[in-house]
């Protein structure tokens, strides 16, 4: 993933995973794991990827100087880094566009070097308005299993045999 | 001095934002998620979807001023950007966002208070209110970002 020479249109292609999964609400159960997600680890490269793709070019997360002197001890990963790989986790487990509604607190920062493993869990099953939904508690952990990114989901799933 | 509550309420002008491929492209390789779902047109049309949608995370880059809305509050201004940190962050979502779509927005001040930090003792707490409209005026996303602002 940490590759810098931009060409990264064939990585694309390579690392393609074509299936998309489905999760049926009727199979499904409150005490339920999400699959996990394990990130590769976080690069400086990767966060100046992301500034320029989400154009938050707060200095404080590439600009060593910067960041010292704010007093962070150094640059670190935006937040939202961590919540796009609850969002992956999420949409690897049950699919595209499933999510309603996702709400995190960010704990603790993630540095250059960090690996962020992704998991959650089903707390709620329910129907509501002819829809059915799950909620889940979703979270962010780095390699020494410090909570780095805590939250839930909303989640509305389809029934088996209906599209 | 003026108190910072008084600016509770304000509202940025519309912004808008021209979502292109390549954007999505883009924003799903700094994220590591290599989903043909996101860059390749031919998979995407075979979906359900029909065609290329942006990650679920994608509204963040619905930027608009916000710094410069953040750098008018009154005595919480001057600490922007060093003494910014993202606290909070929670996304509704309505619809997909695709390649093609005009997103507009405006930015409000949701709530302005204070909080003791366990680490850094008191803080400035903004949150503010970005819901987000296609071009066929369809509300695709709101999210609502909580900024801490420490003072030490």
């Amino acid at each position: 993933m940490d590759n810098f020479s931009g060409g990264a249109d064939v990585q694309l292609a390579k690392n393609a995973k074509v299936k998309e999964k489905v999760v049926f609400f009727e199979e499904v159960n409150v005490g339920d794991q999400i699959t996990s997600l394990i990130k590769e680890p976080v690069t400086r490269t990767q966060i100046v990827r992301y500034a320029g793709a989400s154009r938050d070019f707060n200095p404080i997360h590439h600009d060593e100087p910067f960041a010292q002197s704010a007093g962070m001890g150094g640059v670190f990963a935006h937040g939202m880094m961590s919540m796009a790989f609850l969002g992956q986790m999420v949409k690897e487990w049950c699919g595209h566009e499933r999510l309603k509604k996702m709400k995190v607190r960010f704990i603790n920062l993630t540095r250059p070097g960090d690996t962020l493993t992704c998991g959650g869990k089903i707390t709620q099953k329910y129907q509501m308005g002819g829809e059915n939904y799950i909620e889940c508690e979703i979270f962010a952990q780095n390699q020494r299993n410090e909570m780095v990114t805590q939250g839930t989901a909303t989640i509305l799933l389809p029934l088996r045999g209906k599209k | 001095m003026e108190d910072p509550r008084t600016f509770i309420g304000k509202e940025t002008p519309e912004f808008s934002f021209e979502v292109e491929k390549g954007n999505i492209r883009d924003f799903a390789v700094a994220i590591g998620d290599l989903d043909p779902m996101f860059y390749d047109e031919g998979y995407a049309k075979k979906t359900r979807f029909g065609g290329i949608i942006a990650p679920n995370t994608f509204s963040h880059t619905f930027r608009g001023e916000k710094t410069s809305l953040l750098r008018s509050i009154p005595q919480i201004g001057a600490r922007i950007p060093q003494k910014l940190l993202h606290g909070e962050h929670e996304i509704e979502y309505f619809k997909a966002v695709r390649p093609g779509d005009t997103v507009t927005f405006k930015i409000k001040i949701a709530d302005i208070y204070e909080r003791e930090g366990k680490r850094s003792g008191k803080m400035d707490v903004v949150v503010l209110d970005i819901p987000c409209f296609n071009q066929d005026g369809e509300e695709v996303v709101k999210y609502r970002q909580t900024f801490v602002i420490r003072r030490q």
